[in-house]
């Protein structure tokens, strides 16, 4: 190869090369070391912006997509999800969110998660951005706390978000009503706030509401205030004529709570946080007396209790003292007769609560007295439609003398019988006297009476028809009549020239008539 | 006829001008820069530094692939919804979606040709460094072939690009260049100069020095 041409040109002739330094290392490592800078500085970047990644578990995916559904706060993106999978008891969705840099500080505890759909509810439209574009995962975040990244997604939007100012409240209530998530709270009609939630009480013994009222009218929620469920229409019918109450067109279709201070009763300190009221059923029941003493007293009645149920009131003079609690029928193995015992519960401290200080002794001591001064229960209807019954005490000073005697643990009451048993009674005694009452002898007399008045009648008559003769027109009284009255008419008629004539010339009374 | 001479210049101890295409002969010693005595052009007996060269833009390239494929290709805003793809996903998402073609077409445009245009060009690398001498020939062919389709891999920005011109409908929908974009355009160029800078004729220079 050494004699190798090239070109046909000797070798020898061709021109050499020159020789020039050249630099060490090659430039051409700039280059990866700028694509390393700029991929390190990306990933720097993109790693400095994701937050934390945290697992929410939900009831079911629904609307939800991995890699494009958000997390959102005050619609602000927080984090995208990951990941949709299902848990492995298959009850449950997990959801891989990744949050953005900066959330780690409000993912708490408290932190709450759920799904915003479009949603009709209550009267109120909410959500109807995600029908365009989709659902998204809402945050309520609460500073301040450990962090975790494990989360229960609420089933629905909660009422309340942590920033709302406001405060809660806990309502125990015997029954929920129509009482749903997001019902109005009114306080004088205007909507101050909104259940929460409602779940049975652990002991089953009640439902407790969490209610929430806005920031400034928490304050009014006092020491006294009283809660009632305002659900409906109330209509009441009074002295005053007919009236009907309801908070609002809304309360009536989804329930809804109001409350306010019962009259004369002064409003008394702020309560705190989440302090517990009773929900009553009504305006009325929660402004009357709050009663937290219950006296349970017996009733024998003999006759029908028919129209008698729990809870039928137990009035004093018309003032409702308490209610009936139970309505039995017992049979009484000793005297063979059949007995309905009834309990009634009264509270003392509708009566001002002053005997709610006495001892037991001294207590029995007054019921001894006023039993002994007539106090007795009797049924009466209270209702004349229905035919409800009510159990009224008053005192019957003319009732049999009757003792305070104790059974079955409860002081026994005496009664006295219904006034319809009374009634009919009264309506047997007078029967009785009826049947008494000398119906034959009594016929007998009117007999013979009518028979004397038949003849005296036939005299009568003859007397009448004797008056007819006297007063026809040919009848010798008639024509004397006629003739006496015609003279009388020439006697005035004399009597009249006779005045003329005087007083043209009145001296001939002295004189006599000139001729 | 004899079998004619197999030589290269190298051998021949000759080096050609790149601007005047003059036959110069070559100066023995590593570290030195000829230039052309006619047109004062530098000379180069190969592509100079090509191993080298070669190695930093496949290493650049390699680094700009792992955010190319990370980072969203597009941003689609529509109603609202604003949804980032990367490549991969939306491979995927043509081949959920029962588009076969497009699907395929965007994967071997995408990431075959890129990644098999890396994976070859570091094997000739590997093997030039080493001196291989098995199948010269296929090498050289394998070489050319990672040079012809090195281009089709634009394809993708080219319709990255495209969409982000025509679809601006405001809040109905908007599509953005995302990050991965650029990196997946710096992958391509950088392979694309990668296959330039190497030169294939150092394949043959290890089957002659032996020869």
């Amino acid at each position: 190869m050494t004699d190798g041409t090239a070109g046909g040109m000797p070798e020898k002739d061709m021109p050499e090369a020159v020789v020039r330094k050249r630099s060490g290392i090659s430039i051409v490592w700039i280059i990866p070391i700028v694509a390393a800078i700029i991929g390190a500085w990306v990933a720097y970047k993109s790693y400095s912006e994701t937050g934390p990644t945290i697992a929410i578990t939900f009831e079911n995916a629904e609307g939800l997509e991995a890699g494009k559904t958000k997390v959102k706060y005050k619609d602000v993106e927080v984090g995208q999800v990951q990941s949709i999978d299902l848990e492995k008891d298959l009850k449950h969705v997990l959801v891989t969110v990744q949050m953005h840099a900066d959330s780690k500080d409000y993912l708490t505890e408290k932190t709450r998660f759920w799904v915003v759909k479009a949603r009709i509810s209550g009267g109120t439209v909410s959500g109807l951005g995600t029908l365009l574009g989709g659902a998204y995962i809402a945050i309520d975040p609460v500073a301040g706390g450990k962090f975790v990244n494990k989360f229960v997604g609420l089933k629905q939007a909660p009422i309340v978000t942590t920033d709302q100012p406001g405060r809660h409240f806990l309502l125990k209530a015997d029954r929920r009503g129509s009482l749903d998530m997001g019902a109005p709270i009114y306080f004088r009609q205007i909507k101050v706030g909104e259940v929460v939630s409602y779940e049975l009480a652990e002991d089953n013994e009640s439902v407790d509401f969490k209610i929430f009222i806005d920031a400034p009218h928490h304050l009014k929620v006092t020491e006294n205030t009283r809660f009632w469920n305002a659900s409906g229409v109330d209509v009441s019918l009074s002295a005053a004529g007919f009236k009907v109450d309801m908070e609002s067109t809304v309360s009536l279709l989804t329930g809804g709570l109001a409350f306010g201070l019962p009259p004369n009763s002064p409003p008394g300190e702020v309560v705190p946080e989440s302090t517990v009221f009773t929900l009553h059923d009504s305006r009325t029941v929660a402004y009357e007396k709050e009663i937290t003493m219950r006296k349970k007293f017996l009733l024998y009645f003999d006759g029908t209790v028919r129209g008698l149920t729990p809870d039928a009131p137990v009035e004093f003079r018309g003032i409702p003292l308490g209610k009936v609690v139970s309505v039995d029928l017992e049979f009484d193995t000793q005297t063979e007769e059949f007995i309905i015992p009834v309990v009634i519960e009264l509270e003392p401290e509708r009566f001002g609560g002053g005997t709610t200080g006495y001892a037991p002794e001294r207590r029995r001591q007054i019921l001894e007295a006023m039993i002994a001064d007539g106090l007795r229960a009797q049924l009466k209807t209270g209702n004349l439609l229905t035919g409800k019954l009510y159990v009224d005490l008053d005192f019957y000073p003319d009732a049999g003398k009757q003792v305070l005697r104790k059974a079955k643990g409860y002081e026994v009451l005496p009664t006295i019988p219904t006034s319809i048993e009374e009634m009919t009674r009264s309506v047997n005694t007078v029967l009785d006297k009826l049947k008494e009452f000398p119906f034959g002898k009594i016929g007998a007399d009117m007999t013979q009476a009518l028979a004397n008045l038949d003849r005296t009648i036939i005299r009568a008559d003859g007397t009448l028809k004797s008056i007819d003769a006297m007063v026809a027109k040919d009848s010798p009284m008639s024509q004397e009549l006629q003739e006496t009255l015609r003279e009388l008419s020439d006697a005035a008629r004399s009597l009249r020239v006779l005045a003329d004539y005087l007083e043209r010339h009145p001296e001939a009374l002295l004189r006599g008539k000139e001729q | 006829m004899t079998t004619p001479v197999m030589t290269s210049a190298a051998a021949a101890g000759l080096i050609s001008c790149h601007s005047c295409d003059l036959l110069v002969k070559a100066r023995p010693g590593q570290h030195v820069q000829m230039c052309c005595p006619r047109c004062g052009a530098a000379l180069h007996r190969r592509k100079p530094n090509s191993l080298a060269r070669t190695w930093a833009f496949v290493i650049a390239a390699f680094i700009c692939y792992i955010p190319a494929n990370l980072m969203p290709m597009t941003v689609i805003t529509s109603l609202g919804n604003v949804q980032s793809d990367t490549i991969m996903s939306g491979v995927i998402y043509f081949l959920q979606h029962g588009e076969w073609p497009i699907g395929l077409v965007i994967l071997i445009a995408s990431i075959v040709v890129p990644l098999t245009k890396l994976f070859i060009l570091i094997y000739l690398l590997i093997s030039v460094q080493r001196k291989s001498q098995w199948r010269p020939a296929e090498r050289t062919r394998l070489y050319r072939v990672t040079e012809a389709i090195g281009r089709w891999s634009m394809t993708d920005i080219y319709v990255v690009t495209i969409l982000v011109a025509l679809v601006h409908l405001g809040n109905l929908a908007t599509i953005e260049a995302g990050t991965g974009a650029i990196f997946f355009g710096a992958v391509v160029v950088l392979t694309i100069i990668a296959a330039m800078t190497f030169d294939p004729r150092e394949i043959w220079d290890n089957t002659e020095s032996t020869a």
